[in-house]
């Protein structure tokens, strides 16, 4: 169970922390590393609430 | 007369109040001699009363335009009189970390400012610096009927002032086609543009976190993602009220006799879409009549006539109101009377200018 599917491209990157990072509705940001999804976790979590998200990519970008 | 205002939710920037923790009743935030216009973006509060904006919550990407990276309690904004001293605030919007307020003054051109993050061209301004910006809007010859923004993308309805020709004039986030599919596959637009022009008069814009809809006096104007079947809203009667609003993925709407939604409007937010949502769900048939619905990220409030005010939705953040942090599929009365609420992201806001209502 997640919150939603959301695309890579409608994430910002932050090249300083190496972090994908994406809205969450209840004000703070689902998180994933670059080396998670290198990793093939596809799961970004918000630090604040429950709320997760299924981040759809191309694994071959992160070879 | 005083109102009062008083909030409850995310709390996590101190977008509601200067404690430190989220809040699950509603709290006293600050008193007002008139009401207020409230707008809400991911982390900030901005509050329009008597010519003033208020802001309070994240400034990290100056979206309040104060000196610190939070603003601890709503603080007046008097960087507005300091650079536009001809001009005075008349309404105010906000998207995810920026801010926008209309400047009208006595012989001067409207302005229609914005501040803080560029991110997915929401300054509606190529280039956009830190500092407040105009945004280049025909208001010369024209006037804002309705405006909407929550996410990333904002809409604007503008009417021209000697003909009845209506615009759409929209910019920031479009790839789900929710600046019209003229548009959609296009990352974001930076700066207007048109999106549709008619002689039918529009009435109201909503907007979610990927779709738009424009209330026009022959129909609705549905753009953007159906992921979950947040557009599937049908068309009402047209000598029926109708009040709608967007929460991120979904429609909630009031046709006169019922509370609808399609869509995903709150409870469970972490379940996967059934198909059922796709098609409009009865919320309640049995309220009295509504006079104002305020739709949030992930949970509604609405206002009956006699100001009574009822809350449903997601409410892991106390934003309900109700003391507690359970979901709510079905609308219930909270013990507070208000003239004007206010939704967004995991946030409430009432005004009351009951002194009896005290938290």
């Amino acid at each position: 169970m997640y919150y939603d599917e959301i695309e890579i491209e409608d994430c910002s990157f932050d090249e300083e922390k190496q972090l994908y990072h994406y809205p969450c509705p209840c004000g703070d940001r689902f998180e994933i590393s670059a080396s998670q999804l290198q990793d093939g976790e596809d799961i970004a979590r918000c630090p604040s609430c429950s709320l997760i998200i299924r981040i759809i990519y191309d694994p071959l970008d992160f070879e | 007369m005083t109102y009062r205002l008083l909030n409850a939710g995310s709390n996590s920037n101190h977008q509601l109040n200067e404690c430190d923790e989220d809040i699950s009743s509603f709290k006293f935030a600050r008193e007002f001699n008139n009401g207020v216009e409230i707008a809400t973006g991911g982390n900030h509060t901005l509050v329009l009363s008597n010519t003033h904006v208020y802001g309070a919550g994240s400034n990290s990407s100056n979206q309040l335009g104060l000196g610190t990276d939070t603003v601890h309690t709503l603080t007046r904004l008097d960087w507005l009189s300091q650079l536009y001293p001809l001009h005075t605030p008349t309404r105010i919007l906000a998207s995810w970390d920026t801010s926008f307020v209309l400047l009208e003054g006595f012989n001067q051109s409207p302005l229609f400012i914005s501040i803080g993050s560029a991110e997915f061209g929401a300054r509606g301004v190529a280039n956009a610096s830190a500092t407040p910006t105009p945004i280049s809007l025909p208001l010369q010859d024209h006037h804002i009927v309705h405006l909407s923004a929550s996410f990333r993308h904002i809409v604007a309805i503008l009417k021209h002032n000697n003909n009845e020709t209506f615009s759409v004039i929209g910019w920031g986030a479009s790839r789900k086609g929710q600046l019209s599919d003229a548009y959609k596959a296009v990352p974001f637009l930076a700066t207007p543009h048109t999106l549709l022009t008619t002689s039918t008069p529009l009435i109201r814009v909503s907007t979610g976190r990927e779709h738009t809809i424009i209330h026009s006096a022959d129909d609705l104007i549905c753009w953007g993602s159906n992921a979950h079947g947040q557009l599937n809203i049908p068309s009402v009667p047209k000598h029926r009220t109708l009040l709608y609003g967007c929460t991120w993925r979904g429609t909630v709407w009031y046709d006169g006799e019922a509370l609808w939604s399609v869509g995903r409007t709150g409870a469970s937010p972490n379940a996967t879409s059934s198909d059922d949502i796709r098609t409009p769900q009865l919320i309640s048939d049995s309220l009295p009549p509504i006079q104002q619905l305020a739709v949030g990220s992930e949970h509604t409030l609405l206002r009956t006539a006699d100001n009574t005010v009822y809350v449903c939705g997601w409410n892991e953040h106390g934003n309900l109101g109700l003391g507690h942090t359970r979901d709510m599929h079905t609308p219930i009365r909270i013990p507070l009377t208000a003239t004007h609420i206010h939704a967004g992201n995991a946030t409430s806001f009432i005004l009351t200018d009951n002194v009896t209502d005290d938290t």
